[in-house]
């Protein structure tokens, strides 16, 4: 695997706070990798550290196998062939988007400002002033600004919060469809994780300045290690409760934990998709609330001792309220765990 | 895990500890150079001219200075305060112009006022003349007050220094919530009451900053004092420089003087600090506005146009008048190299404050660290110190310099070099860069903070190193800001009085001197066009600040973009 970024046991601190602690990263050529996390984990650190924005203190940074920085040297933003794209798009308010999109190229810029346009379909703007533009239009154009000058690594921080959720899917679509196409490896930070799913081929997770977990979107969907991983990336009914002989009890059953010791607190988190309603066996519960969202709808279920449940059925599926129902949960769609992993 | 906080070091070849942290630091030095010089006098042993000064006249330079912050402090905030709310809070007739005319005073510099005062209220001037003729009394027949004292110079600095404290006032009132007005109405405040109980007490951080302000004007004011013949510390530090020749005792005298400027400095930091915590943030809504009606709308119509008409409209129409009595032999060739050394000095001093506080103010941007942000702060106290103390602050040193190589010149080479820095326009340009630097430093950080420092990032990613993306990025999109800054600091070394006067090389004059001394000849007449001149060209930067206060409002629509 060719690394277009890497990123090797990254740790800073901003005064006494550590906000970044030993974050390793990878993103190979051609890949769009998603750091996700919810506001405030250290995301956006770990990308200015990676763009020189901000000065390396513990670890070390290489693009495309050359090292940019490492413990006592560092190569400025300038010279570390990056692309960035912000949140609000820092566009130049004084030059054109053509000459915005040419910043950053030398030499025979023309042709290649009139591809990048071209590639962001805004060919016919480029003597209009960025203030002249709508946002997505204005997201274009720093795309195409950061891919012009063909840098070695993109980096995207929360490159589409600025837009109105209207704009916003038809636009990570385009994004990430004109960077699969040029190849370049990009590194996006988010706190959307259906943003993250949608557009990254891996996901790493962050919390509290670490990398928690990593792998394929539907990795992390289907076997976090972790109950903040689970509830951040998805839904999921929660059951609290302890270690008893090798298992957790909930109201839907006994649910096996293995090699803990009687006594561990446990937390059990099922998907609301692992929530079966046509159960002969199951749990008796009654229908309180059915809101549909089209494909599919979400079940509010009361369970005896009023713990409530929520299902996600498919459309023909639905009950109706007040219907009485026997509910029971597909272990595969569970997930124990215990002690810290809580 | 420890974690070194140190950033690591650039690049091989390029540390961290760059030119862009030694830059502000550089320029905070040289700003601090003259106050540490005048400061390390006071160390020195008291000479004799010390002693005879402390025996006759400093207990008079303490309690004048005294009396005149105390009259003009006063005075400022009553009308500063007084016009701001009327122009911020009610609608009566004319309000649209007052709210921009109030500052006209702005435009003229404190000695051309005492001057034009003067000239009006003296036993010949067109005040008591008209007056004996109208009541047919002669010499001795009626009491009139004296201009030329201690209240008079009080009452004429009032009028011209006041904006300071109106233009703070002002944003103050704007920036208060309407919430906290409307609370007040309905918990049974009248309008007066709701100025009294509420606006006031929450706009008192920036009357004090307003007031320090024009306090510090007043420190440094000499034309006025040294004509009213109010002894005070600048015209005592121009006397010993002068007459007595004794540059110790004189950079003794600034030092007590520097005491007073210390007091206000703090006074004003202090009200800084404080608004931030005095603003009550949250609904900015179309001010309520008092619609005044019959003799109250006639009254505060009034009172407005008597301040502006004493501050500005008097004077300046005085000075034409003089200008146009006198001009056939006072505008003529003589003139023109006036007005051409004073646009020389002030055109090269704003180019260069400008260039060095684009530098500092961009350094600390990129991240100086806190040592470069406290050199910043400090370099941008040289606002605070009077003319006459930058003078011999920097003075001394220079002469030092100055006999240090002619001296070395004469034992090597056995030539005398003389004098090469003192007496030397440099001098001059570099002892208004000390005075001026905060006037540039304070718009060209307004300006940045509208290049985003994402737009710093974006433009570094695509790379171009720190001093490209300045003169590509920065500079463009902040040219407007610079032309004020330059502005700014051009008109304030147009006006300069004290300093020219010391510094200036032999045989070189300025308007603003040629008018001082044609007004201490007793030719008040002859010194008006002059005078005229500075006050027209004071009024530039009064437009750039009316411009900018009318859409300063938060909430307020923006100004266009282009």
């Amino acid at each position: 695997m060719t690394a277009g970024l890497e990123i090797d046991g990254v740790s800073h601190a901003y005064g006494t706070v550590e906000a970044v602690r030993e974050v390793s990263l990878s993103v190979a050529a051609g890949e769009l990798v998603a750091l996700l996390g919810p506001s405030g984990c250290g995301k956006s650190t770990v990308l200015r550290v990676a763009a020189g924005l901000e000065h390396l203190q513990h670890g070390a940074v290489r693009i495309a196998g050359k090292v940019v920085a490492e413990p006592g040297r560092e190569a400025p933003p300038e010279a570390r062939s990056v692309g960035l794209m912000f949140q609000d798009f820092a566009l130049f308010p004084h030059l054109t988007v053509a000459r915005n999109v040419g910043f950053g190229v030398s030499g025979q810029s023309a042709a290649i400002v009139a591809a990048a346009l071209e590639r962001v379909g805004l060919a016919h703007r480029a003597d209009d002033y960025p203030h002249a533009l709508s946002g997505g239009e204005q997201q274009r154009v720093a795309l195409a600004r950061a891919l012009a000058p063909r840098p070695k690594v993109m980096l995207l921080d929360e490159p589409f919060s600025g837009l109105d959720v209207v704009l916003r899917d038809r636009i990570r679509e385009t994004t990430a469809a004109i960077l699969r196409e040029s190849g370049t490896p990009t590194l996006m930070v988010t706190h959307d994780p259906e943003e993250a799913m949608l557009m990254a081929d891996r996901i790493a997770l962050m919390r509290d300045g670490r990398i928690i977990q990593e792998g394929p979107p539907d990795s992390l969907y289907r076997e976090p290690n972790s109950a903040f991983c689970a509830t951040f990336i998805g839904d999921a009914n929660s059951f609290d409760g302890q270690v008893m002989n090798g298992a957790v009890a909930t109201p839907l059953g006994d649910f096996a934990a293995p090699h803990h010791a009687d006594g561990t607190p446990a937390r059990v988190l099922i998907r609301p998709e692992g929530i079966r309603l046509d159960a002969t066996d199951g749990v008796e519960a009654a229908v309180v609330l059915v809101r549909s969202l089209g494909r599919s709808g979400l079940v509010t279920l009361e369970l005896g001792d009023a713990q409530t449940v929520v299902a996600r059925l498919f459309w023909t599926d639905l009950p109706r309220p007040g219907d009485k129902v026997r509910i029971s949960a597909d272990r595969a769609m569970a997930f124990v765990f215990c002690g810290a992993d809580r | 895990m420890t974690v070194a906080t140190e950033g690591g070091r650039a690049w091989p070849g390029r540390r961290h500890w760059n030119v862009w942290v030694v830059l502000p630091v550089i320029a905070a030095s040289l700003v601090a150079v003259p106050v540490l010089v005048v400061l390390a006098n006071v160390l020195t042993p008291a000479g004799e001219v010390w002693r005879h000064l402390v025996d006759t006249v400093l207990w008079r330079y303490i309690e004048n200075t005294l009396w005149l912050t105390l009259g003009v402090g006063l005075g400022t905030v009553i009308l500063g305060s007084g016009t701001a709310w009327l122009c911020s809070m009610c609608r009566f007739p004319g309000r649209g112009v007052f709210e921009w005319a109030l500052l006209l005073p702005l435009a003229v510099p404190t000695y051309a006022i005492g001057f034009t005062y003067a000239g009006l209220f003296e036993y010949a001037g067109p005040v008591q003349t008209g007056l004996r003729d109208a009541f047919g009394w002669g010499r001795g027949d009626y009491w009139f007050p004296d201009v030329r004292s201690l209240g008079g110079a009080i009452l004429v600095m009032t009028l011209v220094l006041y904006p300071y404290v109106y233009l703070f006032a002002r944003a103050a009132f704007l920036n208060q919530s309407v919430c906290a007005l409307e609370i007040g109405r309905t918990l049974g405040r009248g309008p007066w009451r709701s100025f009294t109980d509420i606006a006031l007490p929450l706009a008192r951080p920036a009357l004090v900053g307003g007031m320090a302000l024009a306090l510090m004007e007043a420190l440094s004011d000499f034309g006025t004092v040294q004509y009213y013949g109010v002894d005070t510390f600048t015209t005592g530090i121009y006397r010993t420089w002068f007459s007595l020749g004794d540059a110790s005792a004189a950079a003794q005298l600034a030092a007590v003087l520097l005491i007073f400027v210390a007091v206000l400095l703090i006074g004003e930091q202090w009200s800084r600090r404080k608004a931030r915590f005095f603003h009550t943030t949250g609904v900015y809504r179309p001010l309520p506005s008092y619609r005044l009606l019959g003799w109250r709308a006639a009254g505060a119509f009034a009172a407005c146009f008597a301040v502006v008409g004493l501050g500005f409209l008097l004077p300046a129409i005085q000075l034409a008048a003089w200008t146009v009595e006198t001009g056939s032999e006072t505008i003529n060739f003589a003139f023109a190299m006036l007005a051409w050394n004073s646009f020389r000095l002030a055109a090269i001093t704003a180019v260069l404050a400008v260039v060095v506080a684009l530098l500092v103010a961009y350094a600390v941007r990129l991240g100086a660290g806190p040592v470069g942000a406290m050199a910043k702060r400090l370099a941008g106290l040289g606002y605070a110190v009077p003319g006459s103390v930058i003078a011999v602050g920097v003075l001394v040193p220079f002469a030092w310099i100055d006999t240090t190589v002619d001296s070395f010149a004469r034992d090597t080479f056995g030539v005398s070099t003389g004098l090469i820095l003192t007496g030397s326009l440099v001098a001059l340009i570099f002892a208004y860069l000390v005075r001026f630097f905060a006037v540039s430093l304070n718009a060209v950080d307004a300006a940045l903070a509208k290049v985003t420092p994402n737009m710093d990032g974006a433009a570094r990613t695509l790379g171009l190193g720190p001093a490209r993306v300045l003169w590509r990025v920065h500079v463009p999109i902040i040219r407007a800001g610079l032309l004020t800054a330059a502005l700014l600091a051009f008109v304030d070394v147009m006006k300069e009085l004290p300093a020219t006067l010391i510094m200036r090389p032999f045989n070189f004059n300025t308007l603003a001197v040629r008018a001082y001394e044609l007004a201490s000849d007793e030719q008040l007449a002859e010194s008006a066009s002059a005078a005229l001149a500075i006050v027209a060209v004071g009024i530039l930067p009064v437009i750039v600040m009316s411009r900018a206060i009318t859409h300063a409002r938060p909430g307020a629509p923006p100004p266009p973009a282009r």
